[in-house]
């Protein structure tokens, strides 16, 4: 049932096969039964396969015809046959579609108990509110970009209510073997619950405690960064996730937890902080300056005005720019929106002293440092 | 199924010496492709024809150019997909850290407005008044980059779909030998046809001029609120969505035309069981096309209202709902994949038969299938959204979806079912019709677990799916139709093309189709989603084996043309029947007449009744012209 349990060199071939097929094993009870469903399908699949095309090769290798052969007459229909060809394929396809929707049901339905989160699509990040208002405040370098990390304990039934600012997106984690669309007008729900870590799991090396990362994945198209919109599902123990959870900053600095909220909260989908161009005006070099907008007026970029540019995006817009930036009000809490301007400050060279050292001198912004490691579970035995 | 003819084939092989409307013999009219006149006026004959040979012939010319157009965005597509996107920091000189972007193969930029600055300075530019001088560059950024592969990506898809694969066989192909095949002169609405020629031009035109301007990032399929929202104020998509719109209103002309042609126009002694399956598989197409075409027509013009006047149907601020749009889109759409399918199937029964030399094996079978899969692609299109729609919903789609299996797999059976005790040639028409029996066998059985509600909330929309409809669309209906024009192509224009080499471009078709899409089903089931620009590290070597794949595809396609190309300056003269086919457009000169008859034919055996009609000793190019023409041959 768990991931380490298995070891490859003790696979069967048709283990093996799944193994290849999927990469990793499914990571919640009901994708063992999924994966059941695909590989019956496979290999049915396979044998049909390869028994028709084993009959046409043979056909086709024994019936050449060459000219001046003569003809020999044979049956163009056979009803009993015909009725056989046809029946026997409604059974087997009768069968795939109840098979499929019992599990679709299991798939569907949410665990009562579950804890619930929030999360919100947009182009082009996710993001995800926990049942005490946080957010994440890890994130990790995947390709061209920084993805935010997100804690979830194992096996504990999890319920994910989501909704997008903008477009439709779809919230898909391959180990999951599910997804689901995500739309800007209603909410729809994505439930799971993982399975337990095995005592030597460690798909990232660098954390003391178990834990197994998953890859989450926007899978309806949804413009320029599509491809970039991704996220890393990190399981972790329960009572790593519950310390976690009662107190998800620490004793970082503002400035600090303003990074980490611009590559989490997917302000680094438009904003870069290196001067470079994207979507949304770089933050390079903007608190402290005098910027003009599209209605004619200037202004110097305060911290009262960096406030109301998080929560009300489209009331003032730079020139050269377009807004696309939903609000954040609601989904950042004063103390997050405070950590923002800290960042902005400590990257100008007109931002005033928040108090703090700037972080982040320019160019090294995008790479980001690695998060420092979080504490090690209280009571884990290894 | 036929009456039979009192002087038989061996009458006619005999009789055939003195009969100078037969095989080979020249006629002083001369073909349908004789120049009339001089240069321009020949040009303006073409261009003004109601001719369907050479509407034929034009859509023929128009798909394959299309064709190559949205091939090389296919290359391109998979040139960037060859690594990934990946940010690099260098330490510069000067002690700054340059970040940039690696793995972009092609990035137009996004006009941004920057401070200009002075070459030579490398300062700002001020003016009088003191303030930096702004100017708009093309600025190169993760963003754009990922644009032009979007837009790229969104070029092959429209491509493809609206202009080459749904009119490739019924217009091409259908066009040409539908008439023949029923023992016409030419369509019902002779005028209808030129209209449907020029109304595809046109909307071609709408299509292709949004490239121009930029192109469209949205993909083929529109979705809301995304198509409504994207670079807002641009005509690109207005401009897209409205050549669609327009290549709609030629598809139903053309299906309208086929319709009445088929139900009007047959030879005397043809019944329906009578008609050679192609004919029945284009007749299913074209009522689909004019049943379901009107619904998309309908469906982006909302979408262009909705663009332009923001009326709200599918705008949630305004009430309206987004997936609204997927309903209506699918509507149409889903069965206008039985619009690209079920040509491909009617191409490959004929290609099967003929250089079987066999009865199809359940004629009736296959052609009550072929109306079976069109009626139930009507109820269908609830399975393209089975992320996105209700549970009970989901679960009904999903049965009716099984349902379709069923017509599916007995036309396999069927054409499997014929290559038993056959009389096989192996020639390149031959080599594509195994092909498509292969690839569009795995193309089915990947819709088996598409189709099952719990493996597809893991496979939809991922490359799974790509790999799939790829199989579907390319693997078998365009495999089909290069099949068919290698089968036609001698009745098309007289002269046949070097069949080693065919074979040999078939086969690097094959091999190239199956490295470049069977990975991709891996790529799909290990977590790679679709219409990505970029994706994390662990697909790069699926990726690259696919984008090999693709190269080869396309040097057997290039293969293909020249070969095809160079038999039109240096193949040998075609006879009339090459294969021994018994359909009625073997039985005309190649290539046909402007009327394609002398004589009203008389149809008097089914189209596949080889074993009564052919006496098999003589060589392809004896072989008897199979119907007897009513009027001066008919004793």
């Amino acid at each position: 049932m768990t991931h380490a349990a298995l070891i490859p060199s003790l696979l069967s071939p048709a283990d093996a096969v799944q193994r290849f097929m999927f990469r990793r094993p499914g990571s919640s009870p009901v994708t063992h039964e999924s994966d059941w469903m695909f590989m019956y399908i496979f290999w049915l699949s396979t044998a049909i396969f390869i028994g028709l095309m084993a009959l046409m090769a043979y056909w086709v290798l024994k019936y050449r015809w060459k000219p001046g052969q003569p003809l020999i007459r044979s049956r163009s229909h056979n009803t009993p046959l015909e009725i056989t060809w046809t029946v026997i394929p409604t059974i087997v396809l009768v069968t795939m579609f109840f098979q499929g929707f019992r599990i679709y049901a299991k798939q569907q339905t949410p665990v009562s108990g579950a804890i619930v989160m929030q999360v919100t699509a947009m182009k082009w990040s996710w993001s995800i509110m926990y049942p005490n208002g946080a957010g994440t405040s890890e994130t990790t370098r995947n390709g061209a970009v920084d993805i935010p990390v997100f804690l979830m304990p194992e096996d504990t039934p999890i319920k994910l209510e989501m909704i997008s600012e903008d477009v439709i997106h779809s919230f898909w984690i391959p180990d999951f073997r599910f997804k689901q669309d995500v739309f800007p007008n209603r909410k729809t729900t994505y439930s799971f619950r993982a399975d337990p870590l095995a005592p030597d799991e460690h798909d990232n090396p660098d954390i003391p405690y178990p834990n197994r990362e998953m890859w989450l994945f926007c899978a309806e198209y949804c413009g320029d960064n599509h491809s970039e919109m991704a996220g890393i599902i990190r399981i972790v123990p329960k009572d790593v996730y519950a310390k976690w959870s009662s107190d998800p900053w620490g004793d970082m600095a503002p400035a600090q937890i303003g990074q980490k909220l611009w590559a989490g909260r997917g302000c680094n989908a438009c904003h870069t902080v290196d001067g470079g161009a994207n979507t949304g005006p770089s933050w390079k070099n903007l608190a402290g300056y005098e910027s003009t907008y599209t209605d004619g007026t200037t202004a110097v970029l305060d911290s009262n005005h960096i406030r109301d540019s998080i929560l009300n995006p489209g009331a003032k817009v730079r020139t050269g720019f377009t807004n696309q930036m939903p609000s954040y009000a609601g989904r950042l809490t004063e103390k997050e929106i405070n950590a923002i301007i800290a960042y902005l400050n400590s990257i100008s060279d007109k931002g005033q002293n928040m108090g703090v050292a700037p972080v982040a001198p320019a160019g090294e912004a995008m790479a980001i440092a690695p998060a420092p490691a979080p504490p090690p579970p209280a009571g884990d035995g290894h | 199924m036929s009456t039979i003819d009192t002087h038989g084939p061996h009458d006619s092989h005999a009789a055939h010496g003195h009969d100078d409307h037969g095989h080979g013999g020249h006629h002083h009219e001369g073909s349908y492709l004789t120049p009339r006149g001089g240069l321009f006026s020949t040009i303006w004959s073409w261009m003004t024809t109601v001719d369907h040979k050479k509407l034929g012939v034009m859509y023929l010319t128009a798909v394959l150019t299309l064709f190559f157009v949205g091939g090389v965005a296919a290359l391109a597509v998979r040139a960037e997909l060859w690594a990934p996107n990946r940010a690099v920091s260098e330490t510069q000189p000067d002690g700054t850290v340059k970040t940039t972007i690696k793995g972009q193969l092609f990035n137009i930029g996004v006009p941004t407005e920057v401070t200009k600055v002075d070459p030579a300075t490398g300062k700002p530019v001020l003016d009088a008044q003191g303030n930096e001088v702004k100017e708009w560059k093309r600025v190169e950024s993760l963003n754009s980059g990922n644009q032009t592969y979007n837009r790229i990506m969104t070029l092959h898809g429209a491509i493809m779909v609206f202009m080459v694969i749904i009119p490739s066989i019924p217009a091409a192909l259908g066009n040409f030998f539908l008439p023949i095949m029923l023992g016409a002169k030419d369509v019902a609405f002779p005028r209808l046809n030129l209209l449907s020629w020029w109304v595809y031009v046109f909307g071609s035109v709408f299509a292709v001029a949004s490239v121009i301007v930029g192109g469209v990032d949205t993909g083929w399929t529109f979705y809301t609120p995304y198509s409504t929202m994207t670079d807002a104020g641009h005509w690109r998509v207005v401009a897209m969505v409205a050549g669609a719109f327009i290549l709609g209103f030629s598809s139903i002309l053309t299906g309208l035309n086929f319709i009445v042609t088929v139900h009007k126009l047959r030879a005397p002694g043809m019944g329906w069981f009578d008609m050679p399956l192609f004919v029945w598989a284009i007749y299913a197409t074209a009522i689909i096309q004019v049943l379901a075409t009107p619904v998309i027509g309908i469906t982006l013009l909302m979408l262009i209202f909705e663009r332009l006047f923001h009326v709200g149907i599918f705008d949630p601020r305004m009430g309206g709902d987004p997936v609204l749009f997927q309903h209506f889109f699918w509507f149409y759409s889903h069965p206008v994949v039985y619009v690209m399918i079920l040509p491909g199937m009617g191409v490959a029964s004929e290609l099967i038969a003929v250089h079987a030399h066999k009865r199809l094996f359940g004629y009736r079978a296959i052609a009550f299938a072929s109306l079976g899969i069109a009626g139930v692609s009507f109820i269908v299109w609830g399975h393209h959204m089975f992320t996105a729609e209700g549970e009970l919903a989901a679960a009904v789609f999903s049965a009716l979806t099984f349902l379709v299996a069923i017509p599916t797999a007995v036309k396999v059976f069927n054409w499997l079912g014929t290559l038993y005790k056959a009389h096989i040639s192996i020639n390149t028409p031959m080599c594509y019709a195994l092909s498509f029996l292969f690839l569009f066998s795995i193309g089915g059985l990947t819709g088996l677990p598409l189709a099952t509600l719990s493996t597809d909330m893991h496979l939809h929309d991922s490359y799974f799916v790509v790999a799939h409809f790829h199989y579907v669309m390319m693997g078998s209906t365009l495999i089909a139709f290069v099949g068919g024009i290698h089968h036609w192509w001698p009745k098309m224009f007289g002269r046949m093309y070097n069949d080693t080499w065919g074979i040999i471009g078939c086969v690097l078709v094959f091999i190239g189709f199956n490295v470049t899409f069977f990975t991709q089903f891996f790529l799909g089931t290990r977590g790679m989603p679709r219409r990505y620009a970029s994706y994390v590290d662990e697909f790069t070597i699926f990726h690259q084996i696919s984008t090999v794949g693709s190269w080869i595809l396309a040097l057997g396609f290039l293969i293909t043309l020249f070969n095809l190309l160079h038999s039109l300056v240096a193949g040998k003269k075609a006879p009339p029947n090459p294969w021994g086919g018994l359909t009625l457009e073997w039985s005309v000169e190649s290539p046909p007449s402007e009327h394609n008859f002398h004589h009203e034919p008389l149809v008097t055996h089914g189209p596949y009744a080889f074993d009564e009609v052919v006496p098999f000793h003589r060589t392809p190019e004896e072989f008897p012209l199979p119907p007897k023409p009513v009027g001066g041959g008919h004793h």
